[in-house]
């Protein structure tokens, strides 16, 4: 579509027009492409009902047509794939509590855009929310009532959804997106000033300056102490004017651009100024005016979502190299094996303290010991639906504590101690079991105890008990430190917020837990001794190196496991009359044959993420070959190809039955996996909805009859619709992932289906997998998911950097995997320690 | 607690004196004066997942002439033990902007709190559970200040996580599910002498000792957050060594014979009873005040020992996927046979509670609380008209009672799907419980609008 011009869209430049005389213009677009607002070049959102938003230079719309036109529609509606808020946000629906209620369903514009306008003024959060909550951005009761990026988010985000004044005045001239804070004169303007030329970041998207206006200006420019109002000093000639931050007014355009871009230099362009906008409001820091925020409150939130929007990676990452670059925490740069942000770093958020998993703990003793402690006796690590090396699920209970003790005693009887404690002639039992203790400590922590550490550790050695007797002892207090249970947090003297390149025994520790579950071994050790962990060329080659060694196999598959949730196999029961042969044994090897294939695929194959996805061999034993209908010669694991009709892993019978009910599938489940694990899309059920498929004669109707129930209603809509299809693209896999072409009333399967956002036609799960495959969005979330795995926390916000690399490199690499593990090894997440950034995080907001 | 706490203050004005102020003061009648004396010393919290069927939960009836309605009759014998309240609202649930209906419902039921973050990503619960709060206070000089039971939940080292019970923010509580480990862990290897057990015990409490000294080191190399989380361990291993140098305390640990094949983590018919052993018996010899006995099972589960009573199964998966999906559909046939068998267990548990003696020689019924609330009215994650019982020495609350709290009709709160005003809350509950242990509590869980505050009313009658 060619670009209309906009003078030529409004001949008299500047006229105001009267919103009836502005349908009438022969200069407004008859048609909505025709009238798509050209001036941030944004591509053409289809939305026939309810027409293009105006923009700066078209003809003049009153707030109130404006509402009536684009808005109203979207709420007063029962379609279940519109907004449809007045479905729930009315007196007697379901969301009757919250600040947004509708006067009553058929209440008119002027009303409803009174609520609206009652709402954004109801706290400094509502802006954010009116577009969070329906976009599922944030957890909202209605689900998603519309996608980031849509027309009807463009629709919710324009400048007049909810002005101060309902009815509103007309505002031509006025740039999208920047509410009109003042009044506008309704006299001739001068032209359009044109500030810093809006980025645009995809469809419907609002610009980088529209977004930092409508989200910090109200929190910032206003005098209510309640907020955290910098512009009370942050000012020209105010008691912050001679700082680097210095606002004018929001509510004039050009002041607004340069609002930004003052905010622009001061967090892309300054070493740690991103973390100086957010830790100085929150008194993280020394701040001249005090405590403006808490850091989990609303304005807080905000406060990080503009940081976000500027250093993202669709501009910040991708532009060239600000002045700091080369300042601040970032050491001098080495040739990067993985491109290092060019922004100032590190681009990784705060560690916490992570425990070693059962795994972990079970691997360091039989390196320091030589001692093999059995599954039961380790201290569990629980995983529950989320990776089991997550710190915040390794949360140390009374009765974990407990188990350590017990744990510690039963390796203590274990060791062999008239063997190792080797003594000297003469020497007294004493020495002998310090200096047994001391190495064992070494070994144990990781590390080089410190000097207060050691002298603890040498104490133990003086219990007066026999020798064999005090080594024990000393033996099981190492056992229950903190020193051993826990990695070496490294972050001795930092203040919150502040980063600094990480030690070498922490870096090698970081790096051999990751990759193979074990402390690091001599050479590790040896590398670290000698200052060769330091820099990031170098930790890619140690990572590189050790990427054949034998743990990271068991790894690997490890993080399969967790990531396709394979744990709701101990939770699952399958129907003994259809499936007799379905024991927990059988579960057992289920589980195992998907190891083998995530394993074959990382290191005989080609590693390749594709590859995962798509290729069909499998290891199976003759109770698994009967699931799959396939032959086998003799017992044991053999290796077969299970044909075109069911490649890679999620189609296997541990992520079938795992993702499935006792007696049949679940579209919905295997749908919302798909969504949660492979987009990295966040779904919340809604309060007070049942959640069961509707009920019907089963013998009648197929899974897909009734779920198509669920698509009628509106609540469920917006997230079945996308939930749905997905799954029952896997409806050829029954209960425990038995292939069937009908269901059991002899209705036929039908696998077929799309997928919007990516767009995915297919005619069955093998068609859709190849499509995910390939997209990058899906490539970016396994990123994202394996990064997540790999430092033991969620990704945030200060991570974005580092994962649009490592997901640029991943696709650049063909989706391999290996180069994946080596990649994240070599991230800031390894190679700097971050305090976190509160000062007491046990405060509550 | 080293501030006077209110009712110690009226205890010390005397009987008389306090007779006559206690009436204006918190609206009991003066024969209450006396029965506040059977204050209760011990609470047990009984729980299961996914709520109740209302209609055949929630009596008919007055204050006090109410008719126990099916899934009650189980607790028919104990009516005079019994509060049964309906109609309670968790406004904790409804404050989170972030999480899905089962998160909202659980992580705040016993904290009272919504979340401490509202981010999808780190939700937990904001705060200590009411147990905790109470056996920080009275529990303090038993060796284990709370146990946490289980029936049910994950496989594997008999330790089992819920998303109920917390002990401070964040902090999750671990509960025993495996009878053998639970009764091991509680009691103690029994099969060692008096001085041998005491040897082992002087020992371990010598290892821990020097562990804490390392946990002051590990200090200095943490940031904030992780100094927070070594202090809560540290904490964690210091009531351990206290525990063990306290004693076991002269415990005989129930016997548990399960028949062949029996899995700890399903066969819930053969698990509940022994927990329910274990529990009882863990109150009995002083090893704990505050215990928790919750059922996990509510995914797949079959309940097959209840198919006889219902003539099949109970989850019909020609219609229901599982159990789970069944109960959010709400009432369907079959459901009131689990539901039932849960109030059979609730049952269990008190009658056991009257039979033992307590370290005083009386009953444990008399100097014991049971709290029951569920975290949902029914399976369509109605966190609004919760409804279920307390037991507990008569007196405080006084038992023989229904508290209706709902502000319309059942058949009408139904029909609106939950979505009516409230008069009372959770929290409202939690803080009665407080209070009846002698808390001077103003209100427990966090303050949300206006929201009522305070105890429950009627709670006392």
């Amino acid at each position: 579509m060619p670009r209309p011009d906009a003078d030529a869209l409004d001949p008299r430049g500047d006229a105001i027009v009267a919103p009836d005389a502005a349908q009438s213009t022969d200069a407004r677009p008859s048609t909505p492409d025709a009238a798509l607002p050209a001036a941030d070049a944004r591509p053409a959102t289809p939305d026939a009902a309810t027409g293009p938003l105006p923009d700066a230079g078209l003809p003049c719309e009153s707030d109130l047509d404006f509402f009536a036109r684009a808005i109203a529609p979207r709420i007063a509606t029962d379609d279940p794939t519109a907004p449809a808020c007045k479905l729930c946000h009315v007196a007697e629906g379901p969301a009757f509590a919250t600040r947004l209620v509708f006067a009553g369903a058929d209440a008119p514009p002027e009303a409803d855009q009174a609520t609206f306008a009652t709402f954004v003024a109801s706290g400094a959060d509502a802006p954010a929310l009116l577009i969070d909550k329906p976009s599922a951005r944030v957890g909202h009761g209605g689900g998603r009532r519309f996608a980031p990026g849509s027309a009807d988010e463009a629709a919710f985000r324009g400048p007049r959804v909810a002005p101060a004044r309902p009815g509103g005045r007309c505002v031509c001239g006025a740039r999208r997106g920047v509410a009109p804070r003042t009044q506008t004169p309704r006299h001739r303007r001068g032209p359009m000033p044109s500030p810093t030329p809006p980025s645009v970041r995809g469809p419907g998207c609002v610009t980088d300056l529209d977004f930092v206006s409508q989200r910090l200006g109200p929190l910032v420019d206003t005098v209510d102490p309640a907020r955290p109002a910098c512009m009370l000093c942050h000012v020209a000639g105010g008691r912050a004017g001679d700082t680097r931050m210095v606002y004018e007014s929001f509510a004039e355009p050009e002041a607004a651009a340069r609002n930004f871009e003052m905010l622009r230099r001061l967090v892309v362009d300054t070493p740690d100024g991103a973390r100086l906008l957010l830790d100085k409001p929150t008194g993280a820091v020394p701040h001249g005016g005090g405590r403006r925020f808490a850091p989990e409150s609303a304005a807080g939130a905000v406060f990080r979502e503009v940081v976000e929007r500027l250093t993202s990676l669709a501009d910040a990452c991708d532009a060239p190299p600000g002045p700091g670059a080369d300042a601040g925490v970032l050491p001098p740069p080495d040739p990067p094996p993985v491109d290092v942000c060019r922004l100032a770093g590190p681009h990784a958020a705060a560690e916490p303290l992570r425990r070693l998993t059962d795994t972990q703990y079970a691997r360091t003793i039989e390196d320091a010991l030589g001692v093999d402690v059995p599954l039961a006796d380790r201290p569990p690590s629980p995983s529950r639906d989320g990776f089991h090396t997550l710190a915040t699920q390794n949360v140390v209970s009374a009765q974990t504590v407990e188990s350590f003790q017990f744990a510690a005693e039963g390796v203590g009887a274990q060791v062999d101690l008239a063997q190792r404690l080797v003594c000297a002639p003469g020497e007294a039992d004493a020495a002998c079991v310090r200096r047994f203790l001391s190495a064992t400590a070494e070994r144990l922590f990781r590390r080089a105890p410190s000097a207060d550490e050691a002298a603890l550790v040498s104490a133990l050695a003086d219990t007066g008990l026999l020798r064999e007797d005090a080594a024990r002892f000393g033996l099981e207090v190492l056992l229950q430190s903190p020193q051993f249970l826990y990695l070496d947090p490294d972050a001795a003297d930092l203040a919150p917020g502040e980063s600094r390149p990480a030690t070498a025994a922490t870096v090698a520790a970081r790096l051999s837990y990751f990759l193979t579950n074990a402390p690091p071994d001599a050479a590790l050790r040896a590398q670290a001794a000698a200052g060769a962990l330091t820099s990031r060329a170098e930790v890619y080659a140690a990572a590189v190196a050790r990427l054949d060694a034998p743990g990271v196999s068991e790894m690997v598959a490890r993080f399969h496991r967790d990531w396709l949730h394979l744990d709701l196999l101990d939770r699952v029961a399958k129907d003994p009359v259809r499936f007799p042969t379905w024991a927990s044994d059988l579960m057992e090897r289920a589980r195992t044959e998907t190891d083998l294939f995530t394993t074959e695929v990382v290191w005989n194959g080609d590693a390749r993420f594709r590859t995962l996805l798509q290729d069909t061999h499998a290891w199976v034993d003759p109770e698994l070959a009967a699931v799959y209908g396939v032959p086998t010669n003799g017992p044991g694991f053999q290796r077969v190809d299970l044909g075109p009709g069911r490649p890679g892993v999620l189609t296997r019978a541990a992520f079938m039955a795992a993702h499935a009910y006792a007696a049949t599938s679940s579209p919905v489940r295997r749908g919302a996996f798909v969504l949660k694990q492979m987009l990295c899309e966040s779904l919340s059920p809604p309060p007070g909805v049942n959640m069961a498929l509707p009920e019907g004669p089963a013998a009648a109707e197929s899974v897909r009859d009734r779920l198509v129930q669920h698509w009628t209603d509106a609540t469920c809509a917006t997230c079945h619709l996308r939930i749905d299809p997905i799954g029952l693209a896997f409806e050829h896999f029954g209960a425990v992932g038995e292939w069937r072409d009908v269901y059991p009333n002899g209705e036929v399967v039908d696998p077929t289906g799309n997928l919007s956002d990516p767009e995915i036609a297919f005619g069955d799960a093998a068609e859709l997998l190849r499509g995910l495959a390939d997209e990058p969005r899906v490539q970016a979330c396994y990123v994202r998911r394996w990064y997540e795995y790999a430092v033991g926390r969620t990704a945030l916000p200060e991570d974005a950097c580092t994962l649009a690399l490592l997901a640029r490199r991943f696709t650049e690499s063909g989706g391999d995997i290996r180069a994946l593990l080596a990649d994240i090894a070599a991230t800031d997440a390894f190679l700097y320690v971050t305090a976190s950034a509160s000062p007491n995080a046990a405060e509550v907001p | 607690m080293s501030q006077m706490r209110r009712r110690d203050a009226l205890r010390i004005l005397g009987g008389a004196t306090a007779g006559a102020l206690l009436a204006p003061l918190t609206g009991l009648r003066p024969a209450f004066a006396q029965e506040a004396a059977a204050r209760p010393e011990r609470l047990v919290v009984f729980h299961h997942l996914q709520g109740t069927v209302l209609p055949m939960f929630v009596p008919s009836g007055g204050e006090l002439d109410f008719d126990l309605p099916f899934l009650l009759e189980p607790l028919a014998p104990y009516r005079d033990d019994l509060l049964v309240y309906a109609g309670l609202d968790n406004p904790a649930a409804r404050a989170n902007s972030v999480g899905n209906a089962h998160q909202n419902a659980n992580f705040t039921l016993y904290t009272g709190r919504p979340f401490p973050y509202q981010d999808a990503e780190r939700i937990t619960a904001g705060g200590p559970d009411m147990m905790q709060v109470l056996a920080e206070r009275i529990g303090g000089d038993t060796p284990f200040p709370r146990l946490d039971f289980a029936v049910g939940g994950q496989r594997g080292f008999g330790l089992t996580r819920n998303e109920f019970f917390f002990r401070a923010l964040g902090e999750p509580i671990d509960a025993f599910n495996d009878p053998f480990v639970a009764t091991a862990r509680v009691f103690g290897d029994q099969r060692l002498s008096v001085a041998e057990a005491f040897a082992l015990r002087a020992r371990r409490a010598s290892v821990l000792d020097g562990v804490r000294g390392l946990f002051d080191r590990a200090r200095l190399r943490a940031d904030a957050e992780g100094r927070r989380a070594l202090d809560a361990h540290a904490q964690k291993v210091r009531e351990l060594e206290a525990r063990l140098l306290d004693g076991p305390g002269a415990c005989v640990a129930p016997s548990f014979a399960p028949p062949e094949g029996y899995d700890f983590s399903y066969d819930d018919d053969v698990t509940l009873p022994a927990m329910i052993d274990v529990l009882v018996t863990s109150l009995a010899c002083g090893q704990t005040r505050v215990a928790s006995l919750e059922l996990q099972n509510a995914q797949d589960h079959d309940f097959n020992w209840l198919w006889a009573r219902n003539g099949g199964p109970i989850v019909d998966t020609q219609i229901w996927d599982n159990w789970h999906a069944m109960v959010h559909a709400d009432f369907q046939p079959g459901m009131e046979w689990v539901y039932r068998w849960y109030m059979e267990g609730l049952a269990l548990l008190w009658e056991r509670l009257r039979q033992t003696p307590g370290p005083d020689g009386r009953p444990l019924s008399e100097t014991t609380m049971v709290l029951y609330l569920p975290e949902f009215a029914s399976g369509r994650h109605w966190t609004n008209g919760l409804s279920g019982v307390v037991l507990g020495p008569r007196g405080e609350p006084r038992g023989g009672r229904f508290l209706n709290r709902f502000t319309v009709g059942l058949d009408e709160f139904i029909a609106r799907s939950n979505y009516v005003p409230f008069q009372s809350t959770t929290q409202q509950l939690l803080t009665s419980v407080l209070r009846a242990f002698g808390g001077d509590d103003e209100h427990f869980g966090a303050v949300l609008n206006d929201g009522p505050q305070g105890g429950l009313a009627g709670w006392l009658a």
